[in-house]
């Protein structure tokens, strides 16, 4: 594994303002698409990267939101945020996604609660996401605040995709068995 | 608001502001003999190729020819890869092996799949040796290998219908990469678009 330490990584808000800057996501990922939450992972060959999906989302009104499946993918580097990987999921998956099915959304929190849980989410990911780059070890406190802030952003159903999308974050989190 | 606490906010909660369009980059069409593909001039007049070139491509990389393929699960695309190249003057330039490579639909030039060598490798093959890969698609700014440029043109619709290959214009092409690249360079687009080299290697008697 690639040494990390002399090295000066994006933390989490460094990546967010990559997505939010680069082309990837306003030349490939279609209009009305949910995006996941960027997670920190060493998939690609080792390097620190941070690891996000797209999918489809069908949207009528008085009925709630339908989720599919992922059906695009990408990482960007944790060093400096280019782009290491773009696929479409039908070209190259990022795990075998057969029996996925579509996740009807369901009434949760206010949208306010839910930007709340967000900046909770990001000032956390800020302090934690370098030690797992690093392979530090945490308090352990920490990392079960970190894996609640997670379950209460990300619905239950869309776990599963985002612990197959990042598997050794969610190891070291240790929450890999996560529900 | 926050615009990264935005873009946060798209992966949990519905916004009536979004469109769907479900779909989208899902099935892909299968090839027919009526569909428009783009030329190999206007993929590479594309905004996602332009777009690649500027933002992954480092400066002084080669870019290989644009081949047909249907690696993509059948899906007709053009593939590339670039290649980091050394220039010292005086020498001449050394290419190493590709560290990267891509593919764009034919049809709607969009982006497939945009992966680093090291990250998801297009051939299990060992990595060619530095000098032998192909030289820039555009040298000194002038575009080179327009002879084969034409004849992919002719042939890749025929290709990703399967069609049975114009024998003058495939051996055009085969004469005209392995004069441009050489043996070794020829292997390197073999393990590029290894259905489309067997699909010209296929004889029509």
């Amino acid at each position: 594994m690639e040494s990390t330490k002399e090295i000066k990584l994006l933390n989490y808000s460094g990546v967010l303002r990559v997505l939010r800057e680069h082309s990837i996501r306003r030349a490939e990922v279609p209009t009305g698409y949910a995006l996941s939450l960027p997670l920190p992972t060493r998939r690609c060959a080792g390097m620190p990267g941070y690891v996000m999906f797209a999918s489809p989302m069908t949207l009528n009104p008085g009925i709630p939101a339908v989720q599919a499946a992922p059906d695009r993918w990408w990482v960007f580097s944790a060093q400096g945020g280019s782009l290491i990987l773009y696929s479409l999921c039908k070209v190259y998956p990022f795990v075998d996604m057969q029996g996925w099915k579509r996740v009807t959304a369901t009434a949760g929190i206010s949208a306010e609660e839910k930007r709340a849980d967000l900046k909770v989410f990001e000032d956390l990911m800020n302090e934690m996401a370098p030690a797992f780059f690093a392979d530090e070890a945490v308090d352990s406190s920490r990392l079960t605040a970190l894996a609640a802030a997670i379950e209460r952003i990300v619905p239950k159903e869309i776990l599963l995709q985002y612990r197959a999308l990042a598997p050794d974050f969610f190891k070291w989190l240790g929450k890999d068995g996560m529900k | 608001m926050k615009r990264e606490s935005l873009i946060l906010l798209l992966a949990v909660v519905v916004s009536a502001c979004f469109v769907c369009r479900p779909g989208q980059a899902e099935e892909p069409e299968k090839p027919s003999a009526e569909a428009a593909y783009h030329t190999v001039h206007s993929i590479a007049s594309s905004d996602a190729f332009k777009k690649i070139v500027a933002i992954q491509i480092p400066t002084g990389y080669a870019i290989s020819l644009p081949i047909p393929t249907l690696r993509a699960g059948g899906r007709p695309a053009f593939a590339w890869f670039a290649s980091p190249r050394t220039l010292i003057p005086g020498t001449t330039p050394v290419t190493s092996a590709p560290d990267r490579w891509w593919l764009l639909d034919a049809q709607s030039g969009g982006l497939l799949i945009y992966s680093l060598v090291s990250v998801h490798p297009f051939t299990s093959a060992a990595p060619a040796k530095p000098g032998v890969n192909p030289p820039a698609m555009r040298e000194g700014g002038r575009a080179i290998g327009e002879d084969a440029l034409a004849s992919i043109d002719r042939l890749a619709p025929v290709f990703f219908t399967n069609g049975a290959p114009d024998e003058t214009a495939r051996d055009n092409l085969r004469k005209d990469i392995s004069a441009l690249f050489g043996e070794a360079g020829v292997s390197v687009y073999r393990q590029l678009a290894p259905d489309f080299f067997n699909w010209l290697d296929r004889s029509n008697k």
